[in-house]
């Protein structure tokens, strides 16, 4: 009897968990920048905003390839 | 009116109620003239316009393949480095070719799945963003899209509609909608492009706040463009001319290059 290769659940599980992750950023940057509009003129408020963005992009940034690879992965692995 | 209607007109106090210009002004000052103020990064641009704001409706027009959507993307790249991300309605290009065409994904939002002809459902993905994503800025590639024209009896007067119900959209929301047209058939040969060859032009630019014409000239090199501001409401630029260059997959403006000295044969040793 086959079994399926258990690799392809953890990626898959792996991929939605990134995903889940990446709407978080999301959400988060929504925040942010809804925070920036409602303290337009306060500069501290407005640079700690900024920086939370930018920080926020990048990590989506590296989970976008981990996400991508996680589906790679999976796919070949159901493949086999 | 007599009576009871005439006095409760007197002492009407609603949102709507007429107020003097001085009271307009000091409640004027109280809110932010703009809640988002976004450079094109574009310099001659940035110099000409100042910035984009909310309420502003942008139209962007040109003939076909001369470098709408790109410009519509350069300026999506650059919104993004100031971390304003926009929401997009590409009707024109699929989204698997509109992606693959940036040549490093800028964080957007764009809908799932499209739908042409329907304004309501337009609006209401707009108002999903905004409160998903707070996304401020939008583009529409292109405007034919949201409205059927085979049902038009006058398509001239209903896209004035159309466009009436985005600006509107633009002010109450506090949006800024970059709107992407065709021209008419012919202009592609026309080589003076202004804003009266956009299809069904009169509408497009009596309601837009500025309009941009976009077109290649193949006589100046193989990946230049010229955009025209046509007119600015808001700074009364008219007519100002820019010259792009694409660049790594983006436009960016074309500086002129520094001239070299000429070396003479008297100046040798």
């Amino acid at each position: 009897m086959v079994t399926p290769f258990p690799a392809s659940d953890f990626y898959a599980e792996l991929e939605a968990w990134t995903l889940d992750q990446i709407r978080a950023g999301q959400e988060s940057i929504s925040l942010m920048a809804e925070i920036r509009e409602r303290s337009a003129g306060n500069w501290e408020i407005e640079k700690l905003t900024r920086a939370i963005i930018f920080d926020e992009v990048q990590i989506i940034e590296g989970l976008k390839g981990e996400a991508g690879r996680a589906r790679a992965v999976c796919e070949e692995s159901q493949r086999v | 009116m007599q009576g009871q209607s005439a006095k409760n007109l007197k002492e009407y106090e609603g949102e709507d109620q007429v107020v003097s210009s001085h009271e307009f002004a000091l409640r004027l000052k109280e809110n932010p003239d703009s809640i988002i103020r976004v450079k094109s990064l574009i310099p001659s641009l940035d110099v000409g316009i100042e910035d984009f704001r909310d309420g502003e409706v942008i139209g962007i027009s040109g003939p076909p393949k001369t470098g709408k959507t790109l410009l519509a993307q350069t300026l999506t790249v650059n919104f993004a480095k100031q971390q304003y991300f926009s929401l997009w309605f590409t009707y024109e290009v699929p989204a698997r070719q509109f992606l693959s065409q940036f040549p490093e994904m800028p964080l957007i939002y764009l809908p799932s799945k499209l739908k042409a002809h329907a304004l309501p459902w337009f609006e209401e993905r707009v108002q999903e963003s905004f409160l998903k994503y707070h996304t401020r800025i939008i583009f529409i590639d292109h405007l034919h899209y949201l409205i059927d024209l085979a049902r038009l009896r006058n398509p001239s007067i209903e896209i004035g509609q159309v466009i009436r119900r985005l600006k509107t959209l633009a002010v109450n929301g506090g949006f800024i909608i970059f709107l992407l047209c065709h021209t008419t058939k012919g202009a592609r040969e026309n080589n003076d492009l202004s804003y009266e060859s956009i299809r069904d032009s009169s509408f497009v630019s009596q309601e837009s706040d500025t309009v941009f014409m976009i077109k290649r000239t193949p006589d100046v090199g193989e990946n230049t463009a010229k955009l025209r501001v046509e007119f600015h409401r808001r700074t009364g630029v008219l007519e100002k001319v820019i010259d792009l260059v694409k660049v790594n997959g983006l436009l960016q403006e074309q500086t002129p290059r520094e001239e070299r000295p000429v070396r003479r044969d008297w100046d040798s040793p």
